[in-house]
């Protein structure tokens, strides 16, 4: 499986030229294009320090030693890779929407995996619903890349959406601490201050697409209807007015809000992408603007 | 009265359940539409429905318990009009007695009034209504509730009766027992009726009017003079007005006997006429006045008997008893014959045998008094006989009773097929034979000296009835308007105008039909015996035809519209659901309602 499968040659071209941009010094233990907590062999300047006795002769600053003989070691900022962790919710209600909610999330999906392998980032994909679905454990390089994709290829929507027992049961064994890309519609029940917990505990960074389809936005429902969810199957009886698809788009802009204020408050991104939004407008425009990507 | 009410309040309470339930179940049924999720629409419309909803509700069921409610009403007025306050149920009692048939100063009958005023109250009913038309000479043989428009129907086909009993005290106690909670009108001129139970409305159709009428014909014989006849004749004025009458006698072979009389109201005034200068047949009295508004007492009929003189031949070894009887018997001329070298004689109308037969069947008409001859086959005599059949229809056993009859010795006889065994033992064999081919003859099966019949006071009776079917006279009844039952078997019925009547029913040698004009009627049966029936319309209560129960008060009949001026609350009701179903599809394509 390859990348084109989603996307096409020259918006992967195009992507080439992006790289996720972490915003704290990250704690990757592989070389890579990120500004780490530690310093050593990197490009950029981090400060001085006596030499002693074992440290590499080739940071020594000869200038000074000429100027004040002594011997001083110049330190550099290591560069380090970034684990992405990237949670595509496949739920049932990703299933909606023209274009379709999934389809919009895997391509996303896609371009941002192939953006941080391209940039020596290890990914990581993780689908889920009610649990974990499948695990592409966090690894970088060309085949890695392919087996992202095949993932991506594979999922099916079905099952709820239960994000705080994936994101318990995928963090609670050993990871790097990294950038945690969350792609859903957020359409579920549960409080979001316990569905991130263990994220912020963790202290991950956490960048949230909320993807919505413009007919979620607004529905075309007809008269009376019996809405009937796709997840839990539970019905509500409705009789749709114009001033009740008011409302409704009201509550959904105060979702989303309340989803931004959410993310807002722990510093990290959130972004609602329509489905209908083309790709490169969103990772072009709109992330750079955000800065997600540099 | 309570358990009609809880009877009609869960009948309504049901219906109306039903017709909510309906109306509930024409909403029609919700599209169930998937979405990716309804947590956004939960946040807002569940606090929303349960407001909006409630009142929804309200409004929905608020209309479709009016609607259910006005149907409730439309449907079940019927049966429970006057919980509801409407008269559904009503019962009609028209007056169709003879006195309906008086004319009123505009020209029509009291019962033409009668029948309008009958219809204007059924038109001003509900269409859902039920009526029950009953009459009071009992024409409508079994009175139903029926639709207003079927009502009309059977007001139209009824007709007014000839009969003065109205029967109102029988179909009193009958309706109040059956039909508590209706609505009850007797539409009467008060006439020759019963005082009606406090439960009816009257509506008197009463007017005054003028009338003079017979109410009296008689045609007798005069005593000792058998062949003069005379009619008597009774005339009564009930009217209001004093009238100058013309009273014409009118039979047949003579002139027409003309007397002129003047009467005053409520008097009467009787007449004799000497009526033998007319022949056999039918005689007529027939009274005029200026103004009269009942017609059918105006004319009186009868009939007179033929009076010629009956030629007997007794032939008899003694005679003596026949003799004597015969002797008594008005225009009879009795020739009396010996056994002994006996032949018939050309002038004589009917022989008596008495004691001895002839050789052969008799050649003239003949009653055969305890004599066998070759030409009948004689059984054993049998002493001290049980009569265990008797053919009481055959007009020779009319009016003729044997109890007490004690016969010591009889002789018995083998019937053919054209005889008739009148009188029978316990055998096949006959002791009575009547023998209907031309010439007839009747066979007496013992010896008046051997029995107590002779001296039964039956016996002239008997004698009179063999004389008379032997010599075929006609015979006469009298009767009234009305049901007209007589003892003849008739086969067949020829009314006044000369059309034929249908019996009203038969059997038992007796024949029963409906008289509605006087006159004479014909009956005759299957062996071609003829009966004369003389109808008159002979009543001073018939005549008397301004002798109401009820104030004459005509100003209340307009009044009385009142009592019928329901509007058609049915149609109102029907129109009511229209609107509020009109309604419920407004406010449900408004949202409105659910």
């Amino acid at each position: 499986m390859n990348p084109n499968t989603f996307l096409s040659g020259d918006f992967l071209h195009q992507l080439e030229k992006l790289s996720v941009l972490a915003k704290k010094p990250v704690s990757g233990h592989l070389r890579g294009q990120h500004r780490s907590k530690r310093t050593g062999s990197g490009m950029i300047f981090s400060d001085y320090r006596p030499y002693v006795e074992g440290d590499d002769t080739r940071d020594l600053d000869w200038g000074i030693y000429l100027r004040l003989d002594r011997l001083i070691l110049r330190l550099f900022e290591e560069e380090a890779d970034l684990p992405v962790y990237i949670f595509l919710d496949i739920s049932q209600s990703m299933k909606f929407g023209h274009p379709n909610k999934l389809e919009f999330a895997q391509k996303f999906s896609a371009a941002l995996a192939y953006v941080s392998l391209m940039n020596h980032d290890r990914v990581s994909l993780v689908t889920y619903a009610e649990d974990v679905v499948s695990v592409v454990p966090a690894r970088r390089g060309n085949k890695q890349l392919w087996r992202t994709m095949h993932v991506l290829d594979q999922v099916s929507a079905g099952g709820r959406t239960d994000l705080r027992t994936s994101l318990c049961h995928y963090f609670g064994a050993k990871r790097s601490r990294g950038l945690v890309v969350v792609v859903s519609d957020f359409l579920e029940d549960s409080s979001l201050d316990s569905t991130f917990k263990v994220l912020s505990n963790l202290r991950h960074e956490v960048f949230a697409i909320h993807v919505s389809s413009p007919d979620e936005y607004n529905p075309k429902l007809g008269d009376d209807v019996l809405l009937v969810d796709s997840e839990g199957l539970e019905v509500l009886d409705a009789q749709v007015t114009p001033q009740l698809v008011d409302q409704y788009k009201k509550e959904f802009d105060t979702f989303g809000n309340y989803l931004e204020g959410f993310f807002k408050r722990f510093g990290w991104g959130y972004l609602r992408a329509d489905s209908n939004v083309s790709l490169e407008s969103l990772f072009f425009t709109i992330l750079r603007e955000k800065g997600f990507f540099r | 009265m309570m358990v009609g009410g809880m009877v009609f309040l869960s009948s309504f309470v049901l219906f109306v359940t039903a017709v909510v339930g309906f109306l509930y179940w024409l909403t029609p049924p919700k599209r169930r539409l998937l979405i990716s999720s309804i947590l956004i629409w939960q946040r807002f419309l569940v606090a929303r429905k349960q407001v909006f909803d409630r009142k929804k509700w309200v409004i929905s069921l608020l209309l479709a318990l009016l609607i259910a409610h006005c149907l409730g009403l439309a449907f079940l007025s019927e049966k429970y009009g006057k919980f509801i306050g409407l008269d559904n149920r009503v019962v009609i009692l028209l007056d169709n007695s003879s006195s309906m048939a008086t004319f009123t100063s505009d020209g029509e009958t009291r019962y033409q009034k009668a029948v309008k005023i009958v219809k204007e109250i059924i038109s001003k009913l509900d269409m859902n209504a039920r009526v029950m038309v009953m009459d009071t000479q009992g024409l409508i043989s079994s009175p139903d509730f029926d639709l207003p428009r079927e009502a009309i129907n059977v007001v139209d086909r009824l007709k007014l009766g000839a009969s003065l009993d109205s029967g109102t005290s029988m179909l009193n106690l009958q309706i109040h027992r059956d039909l508590e909670g209706a609505n009850y009108y007797y539409v009467s001129d008060g006439v020759s009726i019963s005082e009606p139970e406090e439960f009816w409305e009257i509506i008197s159709v009463f007017e005054e009017s003028d009338n003079i009428g017979i109410t009296e014909f008689d045609v007798d014989t005069v005593p000792g003079s058998p062949e003069s006849q005379k009619a008597f004749v009774t005339l009564l004025n009930g009217g209001i007005t004093q009238q100058k009458v013309e009273l014409r006698i009118k039979g047949v072979g003579s002139a027409d006997l003309i007397k002129e009389i003047t009467l005053e109201p409520t008097s009467s005034a009787s007449y004799v006429f000497d009526i033998s200068e007319f022949d056999e047949g039918p005689i007529t009295a027939r009274v005029s006045a200026e103004r009269d508004g009942f017609a059918i007492d105006d004319v009186a009929h009868s009939f007179r008997r033929t009076n010629k003189r009956l030629r007997v031949g007794l032939v008899s070894s003694e005679g003596r008893y026949f003799s004597s009887l015969l002797n008594d018997y008005p225009n009879a001329a009795v020739t009396e014959f010996s056994p002994v070298g006996f032949e018939y004689a050309g002038n004589i109308d009917l022989y008596i045998f008495d004691g001895m037969a002839p050789q052969e069947p008799p050649r003239v008409p003949a009653l055969v008094v305890n004599g066998i001859g070759p030409w009948l086959p004689a059984g054993t005599p049998v002493f001290d006989p049980e009569i265990i059949f008797k053919e009481q229809q055959h007009p020779i056993l009319q009016q003729v009773s044997l109890d007490d009859v004690f016969i010591d010795v009889a002789n018995q006889v083998q019937i053919s097929n054209d005889e008739t065994s009148l009188l029978a033992l316990d055998t096949n064999l006959s002791i009575l034979v009547a023998n209907n081919r031309q010439p007839r003859w009747v066979w007496l099966g013992f010896d008046l000296n051997n029995s107590n019949f002779g001296r039964h006071s039956s016996f002239p009776v008997f004698l009179d009835n063999i004389i008379h079917w032997l010599m075929d006279v006609e015979m006469v009844s009298y009767a009234g308007l009305g049901p007209v039952r007589v003892r003849f078997p008739g086969d067949q019925i020829i009314g006044v105008d000369g059309s034929f009547i249908t019996p009203t029913s038969s059997g038992l040698g007796y024949t029963q039909f409906f008289a509605t004009k006087p006159g004479i009627y014909t009956m005759k049966s299957k062996k071609n015996n003829q009966l004369k029936i003389v109808v008159n319309a002979l009543d001073t209560r018939m005549t008397s035809i301004n002798a109401t129960r009820f104030i004459n008060d005509n100003g209340s009949l307009a009044d009385k519209g009142g009592l019928f001026s329901q509007p058609n609350m049915v149609l109102w009701l029907l129109l009511g659901v229209l609107v509020l179903l009109l309604c419920e599809w407004v406010t449900y394509n408004f949202r409105k309602t659910v």
